[in-house]
């Protein structure tokens, strides 16, 4: 029998064998040393298995099982067929919260809110539709951009007129903090299907503690009642909280779940803080040790998981990208986390003065000043310039895991992926390698359940499909 | 394990010593003898890295034997899965 390409890694006393496509087979050591020695040797079963998820093949259907496995490895990069789907557009700085970590720089000060222009807004919507992507998804970003609802109007009510050429299918996502909500906001995102993302920190204590009101009224509060009002009068499915975690609510982690579950949320995005914005400035007050993260977060996948197999739908969202990619031959749409990168080919951000960049931490750098990212400006550059321009090139060939020396051989290389704005920012903190660190450590968690617990496979599986745990069957 | 580690040519690539000082978090200068490399360190740093860093080492040298026996597949499968569609921009 001839082996497939295959990487190798060892899970607890097992070894996982991986393969392009993301297929994985646990062997025992004794196994594995068989498998590397002559396969031919293997019980027929393990054999059967391998064949089937392409580790190895007869000599006679090699070329048919490398036909297959390259078809399996397309449809994973698939996102590279279709080009940037995803255009976050920055309406403005201002914001009507103070969070202690905010990542964007945005400010309470009016004189500061650089707000997005109609004739920019204009010309970054023309520059839009040049996207070869017949998908594309718009998100509005600030600050709070609902602070500059009509130009969010204007927007989208020019994307749609100038699409009448052009026949994509358009997606639009606000990002807001959702202290504010108007009657006409709720019935123009009802009215033009909007995505609504918010953010949750956890308890009241925890979420006002770090996402400060700028009066006595408080942020959770208003915030819950207006998702409520989303809930009700729109629909629960189209809104969705991220939580970031501070160093006030890392050993709290528990309780924000809670919070998640009581207040009828079904997913959560367990987000550590990142290093751009007031937090980097902060982190001496705000950050933690990687290991510190980790070592909760285990905890708190297991709280998630005991909570599903009791009845509580409620999915981890950073696992679930990795489990995506795990246990179904499609890659997960999460920009940050892909190979080759999202940024520029997948990702595009437009800021508030025009100016391109080929993701939204590239932004957050070049609002405190470092514009080494910015592609260019959809004011002076055309579409082709930006986006097929050298910089994005080197940008792209200079962070695939496929091809870098710190990476190959890594089994986890089909689930990973490198972002090359945290790479430059870990390095210009010197914390490099945080991300492998974390991606790594929470795929061998993932690994570990796989191996050992048949019903943690049904809990990930009912997060992949979205039914519950106990009406699940495989 | 002392302060320097040397080790035969004829067991450790270059390729695999490169890999692994890529992946380590350990920092040692290198010399290149003809028939040996010896990475050592220079400051007071705790010896359990390169203790460490000597290990990755074997571990990647075994990889890319392992490597060299599929990656002409490997090849193979990258220019199924992308060449028609490569010149067919």
């Amino acid at each position: 029998m001839k082996r497939l390409p295959f990487r190798y890694g060892s899970i607890e006393d097992s070894m996982v064998l991986t393969n392009e496509s993301g297929q994985y087979y646990f062997l025992s050591l004794p196994h594995f040393k068989q498998f590397l020695s002559d396969a031919d040797e293997l019980p027929q079963t393990i054999k059967d298995d391998l064949q089937s998820k392409f580790f190895l093949s007869e000599e006679h259907s090699l070329a048919h099982a490398l036909e297959a496995s390259s078809l399996k490895l397309r449809t994973k990069k698939v996102f590279l067929a279709t080009f940037t789907e995803l255009h976050i557009i920055v309406l403005t700085y201002a914001c009507n919260s103070k969070c202690i970590y905010c990542h964007a720089s945005s400010s309470t000060d009016a004189t500061q809110a650089h707000s997005l222009s109609i004739p920019t807004a204009r010309r970054i919507c023309e520059f839009i539709m040049r996207s070869p992507a017949p998908s594309l998804k718009i998100e509005f970003q600030g600050g709070e951009p609902t602070l500059q609802f009509d130009t969010m109007v204007f927007i989208v009510e020019y994307l749609k007129t100038l699409n009448s050429r052009f026949g994509k299918h358009l997606d639009f996502v606000v990002c807001t903090n959702l202290l504010v909500l108007p009657q006409k906001h709720l019935q123009f995102y009802k009215k033009h299907d909007f995505s609504i993302s918010t953010s949750l920190d956890g308890p009241k204590q925890i979420h006002d503690k770090n996402r400060t009101p700028l009066n006595t009224q408080s942020n959770y509060d208003r915030m819950m009642e207006h998702y409520h009002t989303i809930c009700t009068a729109y629909s629960p499915q189209r809104v969705s909280a991220l939580l970031t975690v501070s160093k006030h609510s890392l050993p709290s982690l528990k309780a924000c779940v809670d919070t998640y579950v009581e207040e009828g949320l079904h997913s959560i995005f367990i987000r550590a803080l990142n290093p751009y914005g007031v937090a980097e400035k902060a982190l001496d007050d705000l950050g933690y040790p990687l290991d510190d993260f980790l070592t909760v977060y285990d905890e708190v996948l297991d709280y998630l998981i005991a909570l599903n197999k009791q009845g509580t739908f409620i999915r981890e969202e950073l696992a679930s990208i990795f489990l995506q990619k795990m246990l179904t031959p499609f890659s997960s749409g999460f920009v940050d986390i892909q190979s080759p990168p999202g940024t520029g080919i997948s990702c595009a951000v437009y800021d508030s003065d025009g100016g391109v960049y080929p993701s939204d931490e590239a932004r957050m750098l070049a609002r405190c000043g470092d514009t080494t990212f910015r592609l260019g400006s959809v004011l002076s550059n055309t579409y082709e310039e930006v986006f097929l321009g050298e910089k994005l090139r080197e940008l792209i060939r200079m962070n695939m895991v496929e091809a870098s020396a710190r990476c190959c051989g890594c089994p986890y290389i089909p689930y990973c992926g490198i972002d090359p704005v945290r790479t430059y920012q870990e390095t210009n903190l010197h914390t490099p390698h945080q991300s492998c660190k974390k991606y790594a450590h929470i795929i061998t968690r993932l690994f570990e359940k796989l191996h050992t617990d048949e019903a943690c496979e049904r809990v990930f599986f009912s997060w992949l499909t979205g039914i519950p745990y106990l009406e699940l069957t495989l | 394990m002392g302060r320097s580690i040397t080790i035969s040519k004829s067991i450790l690539s270059k390729l695999a010593l490169l890999q692994a000082c890529a992946q380590s978090h350990t920092y040692c200068s290198i010399e290149d003898t003809d028939t040996h490399w010896i990475l050592s360190y220079a400051g007071d740093e705790d010896t359990s890295n390169l203790e460490e860093l000597y290990h990755l080492c074997l571990e990647k040298e075994a990889q890319l034997v392992v490597e060299a026996t599929v990656a002409p597949l490997r090849e193979l499968l990258y220019r199924k899965a992308f060449e028609s569609v490569a010149q067919r921009e």
